[in-house]
Parts: C-alpha cells; structure tokens; sequence
C-alpha cells in the first residue's frame, strides 16, 4: 500500500512519524521532570523542617546556658545568649508550624514543643528573676529541681521525633526523586533509542520505497530514451533515405515527364504514319486485286505446264521401250560376234581376218550397250526429273492456289488494316491528348513531390533534434540513476559502455 | 540435259574414231597373241571361260526339262539343228543350283553339251603374259576349285579359268 504513496505523502508520513514519537518522549520527559523537581523541593522542605528543629533546640540550649551562666555569675553579659534565643526561638517555633502544616502529626508535636518552651522559658525567666532579684539561692535551688530537666527531656524527645519523621520523609523522596529520575531517564533513552529505531526503520522504507519508485522511473525513463533514440535513429535513416528516394523520384519523375513529351510528339507522328497506312492500306488493296488476277493466270500456266511435263514423261517411256529393242539389239549383236569370232577361230587366215571384224562389231556392240545403259540412265534421270517437276508443280499450283486465297486474305486484311488504321490514329490522338494530360499532371506531382521532399529535410533535422534529445534524456536518466542507486547506476553504465 | 547431250555426242565420236581405227592399225602380231575369254559370274564369283574350249554363247534359249538320275542336267536345247543337253555350272562347281540360267555354252566336241549360268559379263581379249599358272594362284586369295585351271588378270582381278574339257570328262565319266 505504501508503494503507491506520492513522495509528499511518504515524507509527511516520515515527519509526522518522528513528530509524534518527540512529542511522547518530551510528554513523559516533562512530566517525569516536574515529578522529580517536586520531589526535590519537597525534600529541600524536609531540610528547611529539619534545620528549624536542630535551631529550637540549639536556641533553647542557648536560652538555657545564658540563665546558667547569669545565676552562677550574676553578670548581665551573660544573658545575651538567653535574651537571643528566647526571643528566637518563637519565632522559630511558628515557621515550624508553618512548615509542618501538611503533617498533622508534626504539628501536634509542635503543639507539645511549644508548651515545653514555653515552660522552660517560664522556668529561666523564674530563676532569672530570683537571681535578679538578688536570691541565687533560690534560683540554684530551681535548677537544680527535676522540672527544668524533664522539661528539656521532653523537648529533646519531641524534637527528636520530628527530626525522625522528617527524615524517615526525606529518605522517602529521596526513593521518589531517585525513582522519578530513573523513570525520566529510561523514558528519554528508550524513548530516544525507540524513538531513533523507528525513525531509521521509517526513513529506510521511506528511502527504499522513493528509490525503488524513482528507480523503477528512471529505468523507464532510460528504456524509453534509448527506445525513443533508437527510433530517432531508425527515423533519421528512414528519412534519409526517404529523402534520397524523394530525389530519386523527381529524377524519375522529370524523366517521365521527358517521356511523356516525347510520346506525345511520337502519338503525333503515328497519327501522320497511320494515315498515310491507310492511304498505303487502299492502294495495297487494289494492288492485291491485280495480283490476284495474275495468280490466276499463273495457275492456268501451271497447269499447262502439268499437261506438258506429263506428255513428257510419256514420251519418255516410249523412249525407254525403244532403248529396250536396242539394247537387246546390242546384246544379240554382241553374242553374234562372240559366235563369229569362235566360228573365226576355226577357220583359216580369211577366218582370222573375219574374226578381227567379228571382234570390232563384238566392240561396237557393247559401245552401243553401254551407251544404251546411259541414254537409259539419262531417261530415268528425264523422268525423275519429269516427276519431280510435276510433283513440284503440282505443289507449286497447291501453293498458287494458297497464294490465290491468301491474296484473298490479304484483301481482306488490307481491308481491316485500314478500319484498323483508321481506329489506330483516333488512339494515337486520344493517346497524344492524354499524353498531355498526363505530362500536366507529371508537372503537378513533380512539385508535390519536391514540396515533400522539402518537407523529408525538415523532418530529418526534426529526427536529428529529436535524437539529440535522446541522447540528453538518456544521459539525465543515468545521472539521476547515479543519485538515487549508485550501483545499479555503475551497472548501467558498464552496460551502455559496453553497448556503445 | 546440254551436259548429257554433249557427253552422249563425245562418246558416239569415240566409237565412230575406234570403228575407224581398227581398219587402220596392223594385224597382232605373233608374238603379242591374244585369247579370246568370256567373263561370266557363276553364283556371286567371277570365272572366265576360254573361247577356245566353246562353240557357241546363247541367250534366253528354251531348255527342255528331261527326267534324269543327274541332278545337274537341267534338260535338252536344241541348237544350230542339233540336241544337246545342258547342265548346270553352278550345281557342277558345287554351288547351290541356279534359279533360272539365261545363259548357254555349248563345248565344243564331237558330242556337244551345253552350259547354262546366270550372268554374262563380257567378252575379253588378253595376251597370254596375263595369264597365271597355278604356282602364282597358289599365292592369292582365290579359292580353288573342282575343274579351274589357272587364273588370268582381267581389269586388275584375277579370275579363274574353268576348264570345259575337265568338265565334259567329269559328266562323260559319270555317264559311264
């Protein structure tokens, strides 16, 4: 609970604290005082009671010497100690009274001493007077009666009990004022030492409540100073490179508004070209017409050339069967002069001559079979050939054919070229006219732009302040943590060293 | 096309200018004697056969089948106004029999036997310098059969010569 005392609260706490303990020892110091210097005086009355009964003895020895000394004498002088003390000794007698009021006991006895001096002082005036008179004899004879004696007796007796009372009273104050003493001392130690015990036992938990309160503050503090620093720090390096993007994003945005400029001279310029597409567009339309009819006329060729190359081949088989008749021709031609020659052999000197003709026609029949095998080579290679051109033509007039509907196409895509071309330069002026909208509106952002980025500045020289009131903020905290926990504050400090 | 018309125009002027030439230049002598050689094919190898020992080369002639205990005979043509019978060379020179022979020799003798085979290649003259005794056969990678005498060199290979005579005394030695 004390915990969430306010700091006045706990020092008034304290305060009233000792405020209170002071006022109960000065209380009981005082009334322990006022108990002992009652005492004291009652015991200063006690020696005043007891000075007064050693004097009317001492003045009634004094009355009683001087009448002794003048019967035995005679002389005057030596009744001056009577004369003194029984004039004394009354009023002695009645300060005693006076002293002894409180006590009924002392005050019969003064009662009973006052008539015993009165009696004795009757006794000294009557033989003073008898010796006066000029009868010592008489005088002698009185004081030497028993009276004078018991009366003295009696007086000592009385005296001697009052004398005993009062100091059977002072011994008894003296227990009282010694006691009264006692008392006042413990009470001011004890009280002092209490008093001391709780005042400490206050101001510690006082102490280390505010400490700890003031600690735990300023650990607060310091946490929130270096979280407040490493935010200013994050936010002067975010606001430094907010402010590099910023000027980055002017570069870029002066370059987009460049851009912007150049794409609206270059939607201009496709405007132009787009035009002139399309003019381009119709009269590619009307050339596509014309090629279309060659196309056709091509493929008429192509098939004449078809018909041809097919005749050809024909032409080429009949070639080939003949070439058959005149290789076999050759070859019965060869086995003649194989034969001829075998029948030369066989024959005379006109055989051999007929075997040397055989052997020329056996040569010239195989010349004419070799050469039959390359004219048939060279046919099949004319047919091959033929075939190929035909397949070839015949692909070519497919691929005519092709051509003819892709010119149809063409026709048809140059037709929507130019709707195409139409619809792309009304684009290319919406796109110029929005170009220029936008390179408008680039101009207006690049201001805003700039603006915030005069703004990215301020707010990196409000983050510099803001750190340095970081740092001074953290550097107040330690030095307050430095005052109320030295320690922990030295830990803390080796720890921010070593941080750093 | 113009390439292959001038190539077929230079071959018919050679064969003109050889036609020419070989009523210009001298008989062969003596010493440079030829002989006459048929290169045939019989199975896939190359053989020839000497002129000398034949009477007669035909083609696509007719053989009649005739039932006989010799397999190799393939049956009887008639030729020149004459029967003879025909064998198989293939199936003689122990090849597997031919499938259909188009060509005929006939030996020549007082009892004529014909020959078929499957290819005819050419007709070759050589001089007795090419050809080769069996010593130098011995040396070469031809294979040696069963009625071959000797080798020639024609156009760089040697072939070997079949000997229609050996031959013909085989199939009349087997008859008897």
């Amino acid at each position: 609970m004390i915990d969430n005392w306010t700091f006045g609260k706990k020092i008034a706490a304290g305060f009233a604290l000792s405020f209170v303990l002071l006022l109960a020892i000065g209380t009981v110091s005082y009334r322990s005082i006022g108990k002992l210097t009652g005492t004291s005086q009652w015991v200063t009355h006690t020696h005043e009671v007891l000075e007064h009964v050693a004097a009317v003895l001492s003045l009634m020895k004094d009355a009683e010497t001087g009448q002794r000394g003048y019967i035995i004498t005679g002389d005057g002088a030596f009744l001056e100690p009577y004369n003194s003390g029984s004039g004394e000794v009354l009023n002695v007698i009645k300060e005693l009274r006076k002293l002894t009021e409180d006590n009924a006991n002392q005050q019969k006895r003064v009662d009973v001493a006052e008539r015993l001096i009165a009696a004795k002082l009757a006794e000294l005036e009557q033989t003073i007077d008898l010796r006066r008179a000029g009868d010592p004899e008489g005088a002698v004879k009185i004081v030497r009666g028993a009276d004078g004696k018991r009366i003295m007796d009696d007086l000592r007796r009385i005296l001697d009990q009052m004398d005993a009372e009062e100091r059977g009273l002072l011994q008894q104050r003296d227990q009282e004022g010694a006691a009264a003493a006692s008392s006042a001392n413990s009470v001011i130690i004890f009280g002092t030492l209490l008093c001391l015990l709780l005042v400490t036992v206050a101001g510690a938990l006082i102490t280390r409540s505010l400490s700890r309160q003031i600690g735990s503050s300023v650990g607060q503090i310091q946490s929130s100073s270096s979280e407040l620093q490493a935010a200013a720090n994050q936010q002067a390096t975010a606001t430094k490179e907010q402010a590099t993007a910023m000027s980055e994003i002017s570069t870029t945005i002066s370059e987009l508004l460049a851009t912007s400029r150049q794409i609206a001279e270059s939607a201009q310029r496709v405007a132009q070209i787009a035009g002139q597409t399309a003019i381009a567009a119709r009269s590619g339309d009307a050339t596509v017409s014309t090629a279309h009819d060659s196309i056709a006329t091509i493929r008429r060729q192509v098939d004449l050339i078809v018909n041809h190359m097919l005749e050809l081949g024909k032409k080429s088989q009949q070639i080939g069967a003949v070439l058959d008749i005149v290789a076999e021709l050759a070859e019965q031609t060869n086995i003649l002069a194989i034969n001829a020659t075998i029948e030369a052999a066989g024959a005379s000197e006109a055989g051999k001559r007929f075997a040397v003709v055989a052997e020329e026609i056996r040569k010239l029949a195989d010349r004419v079979a070799g050469s039959t095998k390359e004219i048939r080579g060279l046919i099949e290679d004319v047919r091959s050939s033929v075939n190929t051109t035909i397949m070839t033509t015949e692909g070519g007039s497919k691929s005519v054919d092709a051509g003819a509907s892709q010119f149809s196409q063409v026709a048809a895509a140059f037709g929507e070229i130019a709707g195409l071309v139409g619809t792309t330069t009304e684009a290319a002026r919406e796109i110029e006219l929005s170009t220029k909208q936008q390179a408008t509106a680039v101009e207006q952002v690049n201001v805003a732009i700039t603006s915030a980025a005069q703004a990215t500045k301020e707010t990196e020289v409000s983050s510099g302040q803001t750190l340095q009131t970081a740092v001074e903020l953290g550097g107040l905290s330690r030095a307050l943590l430095r005052i109320v926990r030295p320690q922990e504050a030295h830990a803390v400090f080796a720890t921010h060293a070593s941080a750093e | 096309m113009s390439a292959n018309g001038s190539r077929v125009g230079a071959t018919a002027a050679a064969l003109r200018s050889l036609f020419d030439e070989s009523f210009t230049v001298a008989a062969v002598s003596k010493q440079d004697r030829l002989e006459g050689l048929l290169a045939i094919r019989v199975g896939a190898d190359p053989y020839v056969l000497c002129l000398s020992e034949i009477a007669g080369l035909y083609a696509d002639r007719r053989v009649v089948g005739v039932p006989s205990p010799v397999p190799q005979l393939l049956g009887i043509v008639g030729l020149r106004g004459m029967l003879a019978p025909v064998y198989d060379l293939a199936a003689l020179l122990h090849y597997p029999p031919a499938a259909s022979p188009r060509w005929v020799v006939l030996a020549g003798g007082p009892q004529p036997v014909g020959f078929a085979f499957e290819s005819f290649e050419a007709h070759v003259q050589v001089v007795d310098a090419l050809l080769v005794n069996d010593a130098e056969r011995a040396g070469s990678a031809v294979t040696t059969r069963q009625h071959v005498r000797g080798n020639v060199r024609v156009a760089g290979a040697l072939r070997p010569i079949i000997h229609i005579a050996s031959v013909v005394e085989t199939i009349r030695n087997n008859h008897s």
